[in-house]
């Protein structure tokens, strides 16, 4: 049992270490005291260590399976395969948190040892706040949630992974969306350095700027994975259903993005000094909170309170957060005064302005309906749900406009820009957009609103588009050099322009997808015996065959369509509806035919012994532009975050 | 009984790895050094105004107003540089004089004082190429960045 002391103890050493790190940090920054700063962000790296010993620990006592651990024996089973094992580290509240803690760790070791001049000062308040958020985790984790409790007696077997949770998405999603979250503690940890030294120009901004890229960026790919997971193995017939979970995590991604846009601002013109300060703050505060969500049952009822003092913990660790940041930003309301105006609406500022505004405004309005049945059960005595109706009635107006302005923005310059030019900018996006609105009318598309939807989609594609466009050929008229050449050089002189238009082009291939998988979506229920056929939207479903069958794990039951469309055939689907003897549950596998226009998603309900299927036929189409729109995101944030390397750099000066 | 032997390494490990600093003293390491932040963002500026006047979203009339403005905060920059540079010089050749003052912040300092004690700016004689202001260590010949004959 040496892994179990070694890691119980290596979070209680931590605890004590990050503490000394956090005083030593802030009292060596203030009396300037070289030798204090350097022991505090030793503490830093030390207490990173200690983070990734008990990690270590915990991994161990998973592979081994000791099911005297009540975290192993929980999670864990004999027969539960190698990679899941790993997985199994952040199913449940304790390993979660300790997840958390060494990616925040290491974040921090990471951070505090890019010692740049510019951000001398800063570090140490940096280290500071890393060593006090890492404190909080280590006394959650040393005290209340402790992921090596023991069993009075080692029960041999363990209860086992929940089967939802035993697909690809469990290994690849949640990893990704701590990262993001932890991550995001260095943007907040720079704020808060800020704000105590007074250095609220542009260096903090510029120290959390791939920071606060590769924290989106995870949360962001996070979310999508969660998506597809819950879109393949659920079997709600879809990627989103607005539960607390999926909104907890989508909120500071939200609250992320109008982050990213504001400290564009604070860079190039000196504003927004306040909004970078709260809004660092609140995606830190949201993430931690979304953490909390998931883990601790809270939204689903706010008796998870009286189950465990957690609750009370971290609603205190928010609350020290919040009002830390607020003391300080009132301590300094003086050089967080704004210096400049927003000169003109037609502006690049103005635009940026409302990206921001409506951005946390979908933030703060997905937070409201998914706390609002917490907040009317404990005020009102109620248990009140809010369903999809709430948030498409919020979402739609919203999103259209945010897509709207992704398309006008980029066409504004910084200043002023003259109504003409931008009109003239948008004369071609807007001829194809109507001609393509058109086009769908008179092809018969209905619902007029999801025409609209899409007439705009093409509006702000074409008009990246022409940015790219403009770019390129201004380019090609000044050099001389050749297309390619030209093209290359433009879009590689300026990575954070050119990755952000990406990343625009993948939020509108995003929005279309959503549109066409939330309008056209069909499902038909049917009734097969094998060797019938049927015809379901335009697809032939053959009954092939059904087996069922009783493993170690599980009774098997699944039918094997074969499926065709006209005279093409499109290969066998085999739909399973599975009972896990663990959890005593039905869990379906749901059988997918993926396409660029429409996904074809078979359900099985039910099966009788002598064959009779029942099964959920749906058409969800263009799902698909979802994970291309995901893909090019991936790559266009990646672009933004990528240096120009020394050389690119000083012949982009000399030119 | 391992455990307990691990978990007292670990512990040592860790306290001797913090406190080392306190009990061996502080060894200045160079740090990286950036071009200044204001300069960079003046020449950000200035490339995507053009930009923004090639593409068109912005007329002659307002390209020149920006650019005017552009040039003259890079000529205050560089003004704003210039004395500084000279001013650490002059500094330099009678620092004990009364009444001498921080580069940066302007707080005065005594004789002898080798950091602002406000703003910890280095009083010593800025030794920065005079090309592209990259810092150059004492006794260098070239500038490490744009090879200028010091």
């Amino acid at each position: 049992m040496s892994a179990v002391t070694v890691g119980q103890w290596a979070l209680w050493i931590a605890l004590a270490i990050a503490l000394y790190g956090m005083i030593a940090s802030i009292l060596g920054a203030r009396q300037r005291i070289p030798e204090l700063v350097q022991s505090g962000r030793n503490a830093v790296i030390a207490v990173a260590a200690l983070a990734a010993v008990s990690s270590a620990s915990l991994l161990y006592l998973l592979l081994t399976r000791n099911f005297q651990v009540d975290y192993v024996y929980q999670h864990v089973s004999t027969y539960l395969p190698v990679p899941y094992v790993i997985s199994a580290f952040y199913a449940g509240q304790e390993g979660s948190l300790l997840l958390w803690l060494l990616l925040l760790s290491v974040a921090g070791a990471i951070a505090v040892l890019n010692r740049r001049d510019w951000s001398e000062d800063l570090l140490p308040y940096v280290g500071a706040v890393v060593s006090g958020v890492a404190a909080f985790f280590l006394l959650v984790l040393a005290t209340l949630s402790s992921p090596f409790k023991l069993l009075a007696t080692n029960p041999g077997q363990g209860v086992g992974l929940n089967p939802l949770l035993e697909n690809p998405g469990m290994i690849y999603h949640p990893p990704t969306l701590f990262i993001g979250y932890a991550v995001y503690t260095i943007p907040f940890a720079y704020a808060i350095a800020a704000l105590a030294t007074g250095r609220l120009g542009s260096g903090w901004v510029r120290g959390i700027r791939l920071w606060s890229l590769f924290a989106w960026l995870f949360l962001g790919i996070g979310i999508l994975l969660g998506a597809q997971w819950a879109y393949v193995e659920l079997g709600w017939g879809g990627y989103w259903a607005w539960d607390p979970v999926e909104n907890s995590s989508l909120i500071p991604w939200l609250v992320g993005t109008a982050f990213l846009h504001s400290v564009m601002m604070q860079e190039r013109r000196g504003m927004f000094k306040r909004w970078n300060i709260a809004l660092a703050t609140l995606t830190f505060a949201l993430c931690v909170f979304a953490t909390f969500v998931t883990r601790s049952g809270l939204i689903e009822s706010v008796h998870a309170f009286g189950r465990s003092p957690l609750g009370y913990y971290f609603l205190a660790f928010l609350f020290v957060v919040l009002a830390v940041t607020v003391a300080l930003a009132i301590w300094r309301r003086e050089e967080l005064t704004p210096k400049r105006e927003i000169e003109a609406f037609l502006s690049r500022e103005f635009s940026l302005l409302v990206t921001v505004l409506g951005m946390v405004g979908i933030g703060l309005a997905v937070l409201l309906g998914t706390l609002y049945p917490t907040l009317a059960e404990s005020l009102a005595g109620q248990q009140l749900s809010v369903g999809p109706a709430f948030y498409s009635r919020v979402f739609t107006p919203l999103g259209a406009a945010v897509i709207l302005v992704i398309a006008i923005c980029p066409l504004l310059a910084w200043g002023k820009s003259s109504p003409q030019r931008v009109l003239g900018a948008m004369l071609w996006p807007g001829v194809m957009a109507v001609a393509f609105g058109i086009a769908l009318a008179v092809a018969g598309i209905r619902p007029l609103y999801a025409v609209l939807g899409f007439a705009l989609c093409v509006f702000v594609f074409t008009s990246v588009l022409v940015e790219f466009g403009r770019g390129w050929f201004a380019r090609k008229r000044m050099t001389g050099e050749s297309y390619p050449v030209a093209f290359w050089r433009l879009v590689n002189k300026n990575h954070r322009r050119y990755g952000g238009y990406l990343v625009h082009l993948a939020t509108v291939i995003l929005a279309a997808g959503v549109i066409g998988s939330s309008v056209y979506k069909t499902d038909t229920q049917i009734s097969m015996r094998p060797g019938e056929a049927m015809q379901v939207q335009g697809y032939t479903l053959k009954y092939a065959e059904y087996t069922v069958q009783p493993t170690e794990a599980k009774q098997r039951f699944a039918v094997t369509l074969e499926v065709s469309k006209g005279n093409r055939s499109l290969g066998r689907l085999t739909a399973e509806k599975n009972f896990h003897w663990n959890v005593e549950q039905w869990v379906t596998e749901v059988a997918i035919r993926p396409g660029l226009v429409e996904d074809l998603y078979v359900i099985l309900s039910g099966l009788e012994t002598n064959g009779l299927a029942t099964l959920s036929v749906q058409t969800h189409p263009m799902v698909t532009w979802l994970w291309i729109g995901g893909g090019l995101l991936f790559v266009g944030t990646l672009w933004a975050m990528w240096p120009r390397s020394e050389k690119k750099r000083s012949t982009g000066r000399a030119e | 009984m391992m455990g307990a032997v691990l978990v007292v390494l670990i512990t040592l490990a860790a306290i001797a790895f913090v406190a080392y600093p306190l009990v061996r003293g502080m060894r200045q390491r160079p740090i990286p050094s950036m071009p200044d932040l204001e300069t960079q963002a003046v020449y950000a500026d200035a490339e995507e105004i053009e930009l923004d006047f090639r593409t068109g979203k912005l007329d002659q009339a307002e390209y020149e107003a920006l650019t005017q403005k552009i040039a003259a905060a890079t000529g205050d920059e560089l003004e704003r540089r210039i004395q500084a540079m000279r001013k650490a010089r002059k500094q330099a050749a009678k620092p004990a004089a009364a009444g001498a003052k921080c580069p940066r912040c302007g707080a005065p300092y005594d004789a002898g004082d080798r950091f602002c004690a406000r703003c910890g700016a280095s009083l010593a004689e800025a030794r920065v190429c005079s090309n592209c202001g990259t810092p150059y260590d004492p006794g260098d010949k070239f500038c490490a960045r744009c090879g200028k004959l010091l």
